[in-house]
């Protein structure tokens, strides 16, 4: 083994991880804001609201992630809608994300017992309370584990930024081994740095289920 | 002034009507058992009463304030303790956080305060030494004890109670029966829908039997359970006795 062309492209390794690590912190956090905003829109259970955020899901689930980044990134200029390459990347990474995390939240929810919700009810708990205090911590618990599937899926998926020009950690491999060689120095590298950005969700995500699961048999 | 006053009220799903104009009150202290077959409207009649279910006509009161406001129906529910087949404690919190949730979230009250009423009222209802449990660690009576117990928590006016004893085992229904009994000698109002006749006959001041969507008969116990005069109370009666 000779790691010597990953040690001398090692600023440029940073960079790309750093753009890997921006990508997949907007997927974890915007996406879930936005499935989680979602998730709470379709509670209301309001029918005309409810097919908009339906056709959403469906929609960016439906299609793949890299026809999105082509989209937006070069189709919605055709439209006289211009769209630089970060915005590009946070529109089209978040919004495929949330539609993923709004269906692990909804069916979060609905494993709430609906009588639960309806004691909080007649017990003049508000809606944002019942929210709150009885749903939420309820519906996390069952939407952890997938919760972290999708997280992890999608931090893969952001190498797909690179059609769109982003010198993200895969696009930057690959370059690194056309041009040295040493591909199996520079994949393991490069797969060691994907797993520091995706261990410490996983490990998280377990100390938050021992935590809920503290909080109730 | 009644307490409770239901006026024309009227509730449909879809085509199916289910309350069919409504009228009746409920006196403070009062104890009402509401009896009839099974899809004559005796849950959707309670269920209306705290907005669990809209109505489409009608109006209805508890102490005077209207559930046709949002904000009167806020203050209604405040006034109104209601109690379930199904117990619905919230499974993630323990007993205690149960009886102090709407507590503190709904009346404001602090922590201390919170803790001191719901002891208070788990003892009432003999289940002090289970503060710290979860309600999947309590038998069914526990749990719809517990469920009393976090109604009374609010210090309503009135209490609703739905089938509270129909989950049971056979041998646990006495222990909710028991609570029961004693909060209708407290002085509470009460309206209860129930299947258990000697209940009725016992505690009821008064008994409503429901039948497709309507009151069909409102009397003492002695009147509707020991001689009604309708064929429909008969017959139904006469199945109750048969099984
Ligand atoms: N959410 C709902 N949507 C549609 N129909 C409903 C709904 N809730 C109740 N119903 C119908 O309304 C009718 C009255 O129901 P309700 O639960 O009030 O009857 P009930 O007297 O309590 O019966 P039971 O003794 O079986 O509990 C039934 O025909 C029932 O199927
Ligand atoms: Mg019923």
């Amino acid at each position: 083994m000779d790691f010597t062309p990953v040690w001398n492209a090692r600023w440029l390794l940073l960079d790309s991880f750093l753009t890997t690590l921006l990508l997949s912190t907007i997927a974890v956090v915007v996406g879930t804001l936005v499935g989680a905003i979602v998730a709470v829109l379709r509670t209301l259970n309001v029918g005309i609201l409810n097919v908009v955020l339906r056709a959403y899901v469906e929609l960016f689930r439906g299609t793949p992630l890299l026809m999105q980044l082509f989209f937006v990134y070069f189709g919605l200029p055709m439209l006289g809608v211009n769209v630089d390459k970060f915005w590009a990347a946070f529109s089209a990474i978040s919004l495929y994300t949330g539609a993923y995390v709004a269906e692990v939240f909804r069916a979060g929810v609905e494993a709430v017992p609906r009588g639960q919700v309806e004691a909080s009810t007649a017990l003049g708990l508000t809606f944002v309370q019942r929210l709150t205090y009885v749903i939420a911590p309820q519906a996390l618990r069952v939407a952890l584990p997938p919760l972290v599937g999708v997280y992890v899926s999608v931090i893969k998926d952001t190498s797909l930024a690179t059609v769109i020009g982003y010198n993200e950690l895969m696009r930057r491999a690959m370059e690194l081994v056309l041009q040295y060689g040493r591909p199996l120095e520079i994949f393991l590298v490069v797969g060691i740095l994907y797993f520091i950005i995706c261990f410490p969700i996983s490990k998280f995500s377990e100390w938050l289920e021992r935590r809920l699961a503290r909080n109730g048999a | 002034m009644p307490l409770l006053t239901m006026n024309n009220v009227h509730k449909r799903f879809g085509a199916l009507t289910v309350l069919n104009g409504i009228n009746m009150s409920v006196e403070a202290g009062q104890v009402a058992a509401v009896i009839g077959p099974s899809g004559s409207g005796k849950s959707t009649l309670l269920r209306v009463i705290n907005g669990l279910e809209p109505i489409e006509k009608g109006t209805i009161e508890v102490d005077g304030v209207s559930t046709a406001s949002l904000q009167g129906l806020r203050e209604v529910r405040k006034q109104v303790g209601m109690v379930f087949q199904q117990f619905n404690l919230f499974s993630h919190l323990t007993v205690g956080g149960n009886v102090m949730l709407a507590q503190r979230l709904v009346l404001r009250r602090d922590k201390s305060e919170a803790e001191k009423r719901a002891r208070e009222l788990l003892a009432r209802v003999g289940l002090e030494e289970k503060w710290g449990s979860y309600p999947s660690q309590l038998s069914g009576g526990q749990q719809q004890r517990v469920a009393i117990a976090r109604a009374l928590a609010m210090d309503p006016r009135i209490m609703l109670f739905d089938e509270a004893t129909s989950a049971l085992d056979p041998e646990l229904v006495g222990e909710v029966l028991g609570v029961m009994r004693s909060l209708a000698e407290s002085g509470m109002t009460m309206l209860v829908v129930t299947h258990e006749m000697n209940f009725a006959r016992e505690v009821a001041d008064r008994v409503l039997f429901m039948d497709k969507g309507s009151v069909l008969a409102d009397g003492t116990p002695e009147d509707i359970l020991v001689r009604p005069t309708d064929p429909r109370i008969q017959q139904f009666m006469r199945r109750l006795t048969e099984h």
